[in-house]
């Protein structure tokens, strides 16, 4: 293994990128850089799930370097059952999105590869500072491929999309150097470090306050109901492969946020709030389901699809429970890999015929049976068939919601119900029925198309007959953190015990 | 103790990986024209046979164990672990599985046999094959799983090959329709299903979540929560088995291939819902009151799709109420704890009715798709076979002795009696004339009387292929009632004391015999007023007040579909129409307008979107940090 390996897979991509976006590359050549540098971050990432230990505890392939020490910010990063599998994603992925989609632009491409350095360091840094840093990086290249290679309406979505993020970065912002001058406060000394800001004992209006900013910063990112309404026109608008990096990993960034540092610095004030974050998460679940039911537009109809599992994610997140937390770091995955592909589909969909409007279509299985076959198993993967990565990543929120909080439990199994109805009339309206003009000119996958693909549908069903490899990996680390945040709610209620017995 | 058995994953595995070879072929060859459909038949067939062979070993392998330790098991691996959740993947077969999987692959079997004549020149007959294969294997993991989870992955499994194979023929938009409806409804159960099972979970299933240790367990359950438990759990039968209130895609799914209709709609997943019953009967046993439930809930449906069977004029529809109605026989034995006459019942009405859709089948291939009764008429002439062994499927149905089906009904009514619920009992008696009428309405308007089909002299018999698996069908409706006589009758019960699911009670000679006068009484009068009505010559009824709103099935599509579908439909419309672009979205439009105002304002100097956004973003940042160090520390 490469030493630092946490380094090389940040600044791998960083380099290249720039390298493409600086060079006179022709687009051909762009695209050969991005995919080999794809292909070897793929490579990277399985060697690092193979050699990561999980029961060691802390961050593994940890490196620090003092940036502003006078501020106790550095160059901290590393690895724990929290940031694994995101990790793995953010490095596999990608080379399935070259392979699919060509461009006229190797900007295009220099943006790709900077997205993935700069998510890769967002999900690697184990301080505040620097994860605030990549967090608000990783969406520059996006506004440029959203703006620069989108659909019709790139502008208008761009805009919303900013709108959003400096609504939620300045929120964020103002929380961490909250939290920096806390520390400060309570231990004489500077530090942004993850692991010496979970030490922090928060409680107190301020701490809630704080804890909100943070909360609404990432649920602009996943993003929660209300905070939705700029991922159906990003989504939409933006090229294939962008609205791939923004649903498959970005989003989950957001969640990972909430887990990496909401729970464990602010366990007690979120103690008092997460019924009413999860509730909330659930309306977002049903809102957004019912909502893709209304749509006309395959992309825009993925996209509150994605919208409502993510909300599901959001359950997970606040049900504070060792199942919950599982369930959620597993399902961040698996709705990678299924929606995630359903998103490169209906990109490739697009690209050959031109059409988006569902109406427009039917009898596309008659036409690219093989495609058909990608599609319904991606489609089962997104609704949880058991079986599929998603089943056993929805069971563990559900079971967990059920132990949370049995009408949270129940209101969240019901997206059981909804993800269904939207996604089998898709497919029934546009697979199936009388073959339309515009299904014609669909062209199918060819077998190199095929093997691209292939992998993907395979994680579909491995991570869902054998999860155990990949539970193994995570569940330790999710352990603790219940522990951690049960542990801290219970001594809350403790303290809260003997005032009222003061007072009483 | 569990012994240790190496049948059951290639039992599974077999039609599993027929479906993906097929599924593989068919792909390979979609292109070139396809390969023939009966080479795809040829290949579908050996999963399900060579597994009924093992299903044969297994019988062999579990006869050889001592009476009260017969459960065979074959432990995988741990699915998943979290926290206190610990799940394995395994297999597991007592005399009941046992029982199941014989009858499962055995008329498994024969419909893939019989679809490879049914299926002769159809151009997707490789993915009809691959989905059948498919079904087959989901099918056996639901009855073979070690633990209600494994059981799901089967349970949802079938689901989908249902779904599949509903939308079967889906140049037609109905039949889609029928298929998602299927999914849906479906779905709806499973929610209780799953959160039935989340709830056992942190009740009992902390040390395993196996029937072996719920079992041990389950007398730890508070009367509440093993009536709630085993409520959520049969709202998931009430979708998988076509029962009260979600019974309604079954007639829909009538839209899939006749084969389909007979196997996974009659014959063997629909009755997945009274295996599953069975199978938590220490769930069950722990409170009274939800089998009581679930018997009431049984004998209304059984009512509801004899009513409305008794009024359809597509032949395939009448036997898809009339197996409603069965299910809920099925049901009321189950919900008694009388599991073993419940499940004799589901073992004999696999025979009967799976042989009286494949009949359907072979009438109508013959009429070129024809599936209206009153387009048909005198047919028996022109099908002889298919006349004989449909008769001897309906003298099952109808309840007529000795066939199938008046010795497992007729259990299951001496149970409702047995077990004081005389109003179940009476109820049940008259499904059972009901049953009898609507059954010989079919046989006598369908091949007797005048021809009214236009082709009727070009009618022909259907092929061998096809009538083979009907005269095998018929040879198990007249025999399959033997296995369990009951001892006023010389018999000695021999089923049920080899499932060994109950305690066994005395015979009630008295009750028994009230319920054979009455039953058989009953069935006289059905078939007595069918064949008034309908010989010698049968004239098309118009329907009026009370038997038309039964032919429109009371309007029950309808009232769910405006009480349910169009306000979703309707909401999801609006959220795209109003709320998102209105609501939603209006302080962002308004931040847009704000924001588009002063880009025009500061267009001189600044030219891109990108830059105003990170000057306004420093110092934002800027200023806001300034004010949060002074709120804090200044």
């Amino acid at each position: 293994m490469i030493t630092p390996p946490l380094s090389t897979m940040i600044f791998l991509p960083l380099l290249a990128g720039l390298v493409v976006l600086v060079l006179p590359l022709g687009r051909e050549s762009a695209r050969a850089v991005g995919l080999a540098v794809a292909v070897l971050m793929a490579a990277f990432s399985i060697n690092l799930f193979a050699l990561f230990d999980p029961i060691s505890g802390g961050f593994a392939f940890y490196e620090s370097y003092p940036l502003v020490p006078a501020l106790g910010i550095g160059y901290r990063l590393g690895v724990d059952g929290l940031s694994l599998l995101l990790l793995v994603a953010a490095g596999a992925l990608f080379p399935v999105v070259y392979l699919l989609f060509s461009t006229k632009s190797r900007g295009y491409y220099g943006c790709l590869l900077i997205v993935q350095g700069t998510m890769i360091g967002a999900i690697c840094a184990a301080d505040l500072v620097l994860f605030y840093f990549f967090y608000e990086l990783m969406l520059l290249p996006i506004f440029f491929m959203i703006g620069l290679y989108g659909g019709p309406n790139r502008v208008g979505a761009t805009l919303k999309i900013t709108i959003y993020t400096i609504a939620g970065s300045l929120l964020m912002l103002a929380s961490c150097v909250y939290l920096g001058v806390v520390y400060q406060a309570q231990s004489g000394v500077w530090s942004f470090a993850v692991a010496d800001l979970a030490t922090l004992r928060l409680s107190g209006t301020v701490a809630t306050i704080a804890l909100l900013g943070f909360v609404l910063a990432f649920a602009v990112k996943i993003p929660l109901f209300p905070l939705h309404t700029w991922l159906p026109d990003a989504y939409t608008e933006a090229p294939p492969a962008a609205t791939f990096v923004l649903s498959a990993i970005m989003a989950k960034i957001g969640a990972y946020g909430v887990l990496r540092f909401v729970l464990p610095i602010f366990p007690e004030p979120l103690g008092k709030i997460s019924l009413l974050l999860a509730f909330l998460a659930v309306v977002g679940m049903a809102y957004c389901g019912i909502a893709a039911l209304g749509q006309r537009d395959m992309k825009r109809l993925l996209a509150f699809c994605s919208a409502s599992h993510m909300g599901i994610i959001g359950v997970g997140l606040f049900c504070l429970n060792v199942q919950a937390i599982t369930g959620v770091l597993y399902q961040m995955v698996a709705h990678a890999t299924s929606v995630g592909l359903l998103f490169l589909l209906a990109g490739l969909i697009e690209e050959r015929t031109s059409s988006r409007d569902i109406e427009s279509f039917g009898g596309l299985g008659g036409q690219a049976p093989l495609f058909s076959v990608f599609f319904m198993v991606a489609l089962l993967g997104s609704v949880g068939l058991p079986g599929t990565a998603s089943f056993i990543g929805e069971f563990l929120i559900i079971v967990g919601a059920v132990k949370f909080n049995l009408v949270i439990g129940i209101l969240a199994g019901t997206s059981m119900i909804i993800a269904v109805t939207y996604m089998l009339w898709l497919f029934g309206r546009v697979f199936f029925g009388p073959r339309t003009k515009t299904a014609t000119t669909m062209r199918d996958l060819t077998p190199i198309e095929s093997l691209t693909v292939l992998p993907l549908i395979v994680l579909i069903v491995v991570m869902g007959l054998f999860p155990g490899p990949f539970i193994d990996k995570i569940e330790p680390a999710a352990d603790t953190l219940s522990a951690q945040v049960s542990r801290s709610s219970a001594a809350a209620g403790a303290i809260l015990a003997q005032r009222g017995d003061g007072d009483g | 103790m569990m012994h240790h058995s190496a049948l059951l994953l290639p039992m599974v595995i077999l039609p599993l990986a027929g479906a993906f070879v097929l599924g593989v072929l068919r792909l390979a060859t979609v292109r070139e024209r396809g390969m023939a459909a009966h080479h795809f038949g040829i290949i579908a067939a050996f999963g399900p046979i060579l597994s009924f062979l093992l299903a044969l070993g297994l019988l062999v392998q579990i006869n050889g164990l001592p009476g009260h330790d017969r459960v065979l098991s074959q432990s995988l691996y741990q699915w998943f672990a979290v926290g206190e959740m610990r799940v394995n993947f395994g297999l597991m077969a007592d005399p009941l599985a046992v029982l199941m999987v014989l009858f499962v692959t055995f008329v498994g079997s024969l419909i893939h046999i019989y679809s490879i004549g049914y299926m002769k020149g159809d151009p997707n007959a490789g993915a009809f094959f691959a989905y059948l294969n498919l079904f087959l294997g989901a099918m056996l993991i639901l009855v073979l799983g070690s633990g209600p989870l494994v059981m799901f992955v089967g349970w949802e499994g079938v689901g989908l090959c249902s779904y599949l194979l509903i939308s079967y023929y889906n140049d037609d938009r109905a039949n889609v329709a029928a298929g998602n409806k299927a999914f849906i409804v479906n779905r709806i159960g499973d929610l209780g299903f799953i959160l039935g099972l989340a709830l056992l979970f942190w009740a009992i299933g902390d040390t395993g979540f196996d029937y072996a240790d719920l079992r041990e367990r389950a007398p730890e359950l508070t009367p509440l929560l093993a009536l709630t438990v085993g409520l959520l759990l049969f709202i998931g039968a009430t979708g998988k088995s076509a029962q009260l209130p979600l019974y309604v895609w079954l007639p829909d799914a009538m839209a899939g291939p006749t084969p389909v209709s007979a196997l996974i709609h009659a014959a063997t997943m629909v009755t997945a819902g009274v295996y599953m019953v069975a199978r938590f009967s220490f769930l069950y046993m722990q409170s009274v009151p939800a089998g009581v439930i679930i018997a009431w809930v049984g004998i209304l449906t059984a009512l509801l799709g004899a009513i409305f069977g008794m009024f359809q004029r597509d032949i395939k529809k009448i036997l898809a109420y009339s197996t409603i109605s069965q299910l809920g026989y099925m049901f009321v034995g189950v919900g008694l704890a009388a599991y073993s006459a419940g499940i004799f019942h589901v073992f004999t009405h696999a025979f009967f009715k799976a042989l009286l859709f494949l009949g359907a089948g072979s009438v109508i291939t013959a009429l070129h798709h024809q599936q209206d009764i009153w387009r048909m008429g005198g047919l028996k002439k022109r099908l002889p076979i298919t006349y004989v062994t449909m008769l001897i499927g309906a003298l099952a149905l109808a309840g007529v002795p000795p066939l199938a089906g008046f010795f497992s009904k007729d259990e299951i009514l001496v149970a409702a009696l047995a077990t004081g619920h005389p109003v179940i009992w009476l109820l049940g008696i008259l499904v059972a004339g009901m049953t009898a009428y609507y059954t010989f309405r079919l046989i006598f308007v369908v091949f007797h009387g005048t021809p009214r089909d236009a082709h009727y002299e070009e009618v022909t018999e259907s092929l061998r292929v096809m009538t083979i698996p009907l005269m095998i069908l018929a040879a198990g409706a007249v025999l399959a009632g033997f296995i369990n006589l009951p001892p006023i009758l010389g018999g000695h019960q021999l089923l049920s004391h080899w499932l060994g699911l109950e305690a066994h009670h005395s015979p009630h000679i008295k009750l028994e015999l009230l319920t054979i006068l009455a039953s058989l009484t009953v069935c006289a009068v059905g078939i007595g007023i069918a064949y008034r009505r309908f010989i010698p010559t049968a004239v098309e009824p118009v329907y009026h007040g009370f038997a038309r709103f039964a032919e429109a099935k009371f309007h029950v599509d309808e009232l769910y579909d405006s009480l349910f579908v169009q306000p979703l439909l309707g909401a999801g419309a609006a959220i795209r129409r109003v709320v998102e672009p209105r609501i939603v979205d209006g302080p962002v439009q308004a931040v847009v307008w704000l924001y588009r105002a002063g880009a025009d304002a500061v267009s001189a100097v600044q030219s891109g979107y990108v830059r105003v956004y990170a000057i306004y973003m420093v110092v934002g940042v800027g200023l806001l940090s300034f004010a949060v160090y002074r709120l804090l520390v200044g």
